[in-house]
């Protein structure tokens, strides 16, 4: 039986799995929830996520919610595809893979998601204007947490070790939204930030996604 | 040699990392740093944790930071040994590691937020912001009815066993009965009640609560 993934394909979160099955080659069927409507927020949905959040998975009797959870779970149950993300074998290498996971979770995103907030949700969904001192809060943040990126990447490959891994993975949808913003040049003011960026974006896995991160877009 | 945890014993996030290294029966030794003398700001415990947080670990020649990764590491090392924090299949481990995340995105802000408004600030003789408070006790509200409806039907949040699940909320739900006066929002849910007794009561909690002086 196929994994459903029920979520949407421009969400942060659900483009966060994505990105994980696609690098793992695993088959899946993306189930569109309807925001707008409030699908998330009607029983058959919270039977899934009782917290009323997508993205959530169902594979086979398993179903699973919270994003890294999920591309965790992929990660492991695929990992013998040639697709090593979690490096499950070398505990003190799966250990720096979980801690870089938690700062994206814990230092990285709420930054970064205030400024995609107010600068692409709240004109393109609520048709309002963005709060500028949230944002410029936001930005001194992040600013200050890719300080620390920019030293770690000058002995580090990647932000876990010298291999590709979840925790950069984990950042890739996120940034590609920013740099749609004037707040990109938190990137690219930083050399080794940029360089990492553009060698995690440039992979065929992400490429697919990135071309339905269409949030904010003037069609 | 026993592992070296930075990190007053009196806060949140080093508890985490404790209460998991008692479970396993890992002998540890507690630095402590003083966050009030900006000791976690400092380029020596920088080069530690360079998000300039508590806590951080030395085990030998391996050091880590962030609880959640720390827990999730010593759990593994030493997943033969007492109880098992992990789950055992695959799905297992997910589930786990789902109200692991549930923990981190859900709860943890909503009480970080509610206790820095309602116990930290005034300590320091800062007003807190009375709003933020009630509007976060409002969502922990709601997230603690779905944990209700969660352990109606689960002795423990990930299944039938006590796993980091439980043991990551141990610090924060500790803050919100002893020290915010939000214990009505355990009290007054049967399951939720009954859960709470019974993660605070095992021995490696007692443990840490003698050792934090409470």
């Amino acid at each position: 039986m196929t994994m459903k993934l029920y979520g949407l394909a421009m969400s942060t979160c659900t483009s966060k799995v994505i990105t994980c099955l696609h690098e793992h080659g695993a088959e899946f069927e993306l189930v569109p929830v309807n925001l707008q409507n409030g699908e998330h927020k009607q029983p058959a949905f919270l039977a899934k996520n009782p917290f009323g959040q997508i993205p959530a998975l169902d594979d086979g009797d398993l179903t699973l919610f919270e994003s890294r959870a999920i591309s965790t779970y992929v990660a492991e149950k695929f990992k013998g595809s040639g697709c090593d993300l979690l490096r499950s074998q070398n505990p003190k290498e799966a250990a720096l893979v979980k801690a870089w996971m938690e700062v994206e979770s814990q230092q990285f995103s709420p930054a970064i998601s205030s400024i995609f907030y107010q600068f692409i949700i709240v004109p393109s969904m609520y048709g309002g204007s963005p709060n500028q001192m949230i944002i410029d809060e936001s930005s001194a943040k992040l600013g200050k947490v890719l300080d620390v990126y920019e030293k770690r990447l000058s002995s580090s490959k990647y932000l876990a070790g010298d291999f590709y891994n979840l925790a950069d993975l984990h950042h890739l949808s996120y940034i590609y939204y920013l740099m749609k913003t004037p707040y990109g040049k938190l990137i690219n003011e930083r050399p080794r930030v940029r360089a990492w960026w553009e060698d995690i974006s440039s992979r065929p896995a992400f490429k697919k996604v990135a071309a339905g991160l269409t949030l904010g877009d003037k069609n | 040699m026993v592992v070296k945890v930075y990190g007053p014993v009196t806060a949140a996030c080093p508890q985490r990392v404790l209460t998991c290294l008692l479970e396993k029966d890992v002998d540890f030794e507690i630095v402590h740093i003083n966050l009030d003398a900006c000791d976690h700001k400092k380029p020596d415990f920088l080069l530690r944790q360079p998000f300039g947080q508590v806590p951080a670990i030395e085990d030998a020649d391996f050091k880590l930071f962030e609880s959640r990764a720390i827990i999730r590491y010593y759990a593994a090392k030493y997943e033969k040994r007492g109880p098992n924090l992990l789950g055992n299949s695959l799905e297992e481990r997910a589930v786990v590691d789902q109200w692991l995340e549930v923990e981190a995105h859900n709860f943890n802000e909503l009480v970080y937020n509610l206790v820095l408004q309602l116990v930290i600030l005034p300590r320091m003789g800062k007003q807190g912001d009375s709003a933020l408070a009630l509007s976060c006790q409002q969502k922990l509200d709601k997230v603690f009815d779905v944990y209700e409806q969660r352990l109606s039907g689960s002795a423990y949040l990930a299944g039938d066993s006590f796993t980091l699940a439980d043991l990551s909320h141990l610090p924060g739900i500790r803050y919100l009965v002893e020290d915010a006066g939000m214990g009505h929002l355990v009290s007054q849910r049967k399951h939720v009640n009954a859960w709470w007794e019974t993660i605070s009561n095992r021995p490696a909690w007692k443990k840490l609560m003698k050792l934090a002086g409470y």
